[in-house]
């Protein structure tokens, strides 16, 4: 697939908001960024494991070494180091073969940077390969180890219910982060905290709160600013149209995305 | 140095990546995009290995140390070295359907693997009940908004559900009330499902992709932050 003309038009209009924005906040630029109540709870969620002196659960899914699985490690990073400073077990079960030594080196990093390697377990950090047989191995586990938190973050399918109601069985607090749509509803059932859509993009900035991520996020919103005013401009041209065909023509919109 | 070579690499993977997509066909820049992918696959099969040395040091562990359970780790290291033995002696001896080492395969993968599989699905099935009877009780204006659409919906969705109002269809010639028939279980669940589930989904995805958008360009860039992206490479 080759992008057209309208696309590459597109691909600028929301790319340069972006890098001008990380380049801004760089510069010193004062950023504020809304809370995230979701993410704002992870803190909750490992403070509760803390005070119950049991293990916590991080799932990255079945994402593999992608965008979607890059953002989950960066997640892990921020929950590995809490868990590293209060003394907590953290158990990440990880589907994909190419995202584990990434997972594992990460988990490895935040412990060190914590000065707490020695409470790093490598046998946690556990390899599952398949989609059900991950969802039952995780399950397990939560019952087992009797978890305190669950976090989700990363690619979902089917299993999505099936660990989120799991969770939700053996009592652990849960926090879930999916990009896809499909399983946000059964994250929103079963969990105490959902983010969804581009919140799960921003959890990194919103964490970290390094300054080339919050310039990042302000570039995002134009890109969404930009797409709020698209569609209700082309609403009130395509009503427009219909109701007066002879002066507004709206084709013309069409024909030009098609380019 | 070695944080040098990590950027310049992704930089150099992306851009062409990236060239491949604007460029149009006649550029020839999708010839080698086969032959880059098979990086990826080597890379792949190289953690694919640290995968299996990682179960193999956890579960002889296991067994070593007789902790509790330990015997769920002796069929795990069982079955693998059982699949692989016989996916690789039917591949290698070029199996036909009825040899021997094919009815092993099919024992251990079609009617061993495959159920199993198929069990851990059909859990959903008991999940999506306990899931449903907690998020519909109302509790709230809104958790009844939801209720009542959540009942549209899968009322339309089903036979009996469609048949209740088939009857409204006969309405749909009737100068005043054609509107009436509008008003079927299938057609509101089309609306709802449409119109505002779409639009919230719609706007759902706009983010999203914006959002996976900046994240690519973080990391093709290398401006990406944090742990991970900028420590210890």
């Amino acid at each position: 697939m080759h992008a057209s003309y309208s696309m590459l038009v597109l691909l600028f209009i929301f790319s340069v908001p972006i890098v001008y924005f990380i380049l801004a906040a760089r510069k010193g630029k004062q950023i504020y960024i809304r809370p995230i109540a979701g993410l704002a709870a992870i803190d909750e969620a490992i403070g509760r494991a803390t005070e119950m002196g049991r293990p916590v659960l991080y799932s990255t899914g079945l994402s593999g070494l992608d965008i979607v699985g890059l953002c989950s490690v960066a997640i892990l990073s921020h929950v590995a180091k809490l868990t590293a400073k209060y003394d907590l077990r953290l158990i990440v079960p990880v589907n994909s073969y190419l995202l584990y030594p990434v997972v594992e080196e990460s988990v490895r990093e935040a412990y060190a940077d914590e000065g707490k390697l020695d409470l790093f377990r490598a046998d946690d950090i556990v390899y599952v390969p398949g989609q059900f047989p991950y969802a039952a191995a995780s399950v397990g586990i939560m019952h087992r180890e009797k978890v305190a938190a669950n976090f989700f973050f990363g690619y979902f399918a089917a299993e999505s219910l099936i660990l989120a109601e799991a969770g939700s069985q053996v009592g652990a607090i849960q926090v879930a982060g999916a990009e896809d749509i499909l399983q946000i509803p059964f994250f929103i059932t079963t969990c105490d905290y959902v983010i969804i859509g581009e919140e799960y993009y921003a959890a990194t900035a919103y964490l970290t709160r390094e300054p080339t991520m919050l310039g990042s996020l302000v570039g995002q919103d134009m890109g969404k600013l930009t797409i709020t005013i698209l569609v209700i401009l082309l609403t009130l041209f395509g009503i427009l149209s219909v109701a007066f065909p002879n002066t507004f023509y709206s084709n013309w919109i069409i024909e030009l995305l098609r380019l | 140095m070695r944080r040098y070579i990590i950027i310049w690499l992704t930089f150099i993977g992306g851009l062409y990546y990236f060239l491949e997509f604007v460029l149009p066909a006649e550029s020839r820049m999708s010839d080698a995009v086969t032959e880059i992918g098979k990086v990826t696959l080597v890379i792949g099969g190289c953690s694919f290995l640290l995968g299996v040395i990682n179960l193999m040091r956890m579960h002889t562990a296991r067994i070593a140390l007789k902790r509790p359970g330990w015997y769920n780790s002796v069929a795990l290291i069982v079955a693998l070295f059982a699949m692989l033995i016989v996916h690789l002696w039917k591949f290698y001896a070029n199996a036909q359907p009825g040899d021997a080492i094919d009815k092993v395969y099919d024992l251990l993968w079609n009617y061993l693997r495959v159920p199993i599989d198929s069990t851990i699905f059909s859990l959903l099935a008991f999940y999506i009940v306990s899931a449903a009877y907690r998020s519909f009780r109302i509790k709230s204006g809104e958790a009844a908004i939801m209720m009542l659409a959540a009942l549209i919906v899968m009322l339309g969705q089903i036979p009996l559900g469609q048949k209740i109002t088939l009857w409204l269809k006969s309405l749909e010639t009737d100068p005043q009330l054609w509107w009436v028939s509008r008003l079927r279980f299938d057609t509101v669940r089309e609306w709802l499902m449409a119109v505002w589930n779409g639009a919230a989904q719609r706007g759902i995805l706009f983010g999203a992709l914006i959002g996976s958008m900046a994240l690519s360009l973080r990391i093709w860039l290398s401006l990406e932050r944090g742990s991970f992206f900028d420590k210890r490479l």
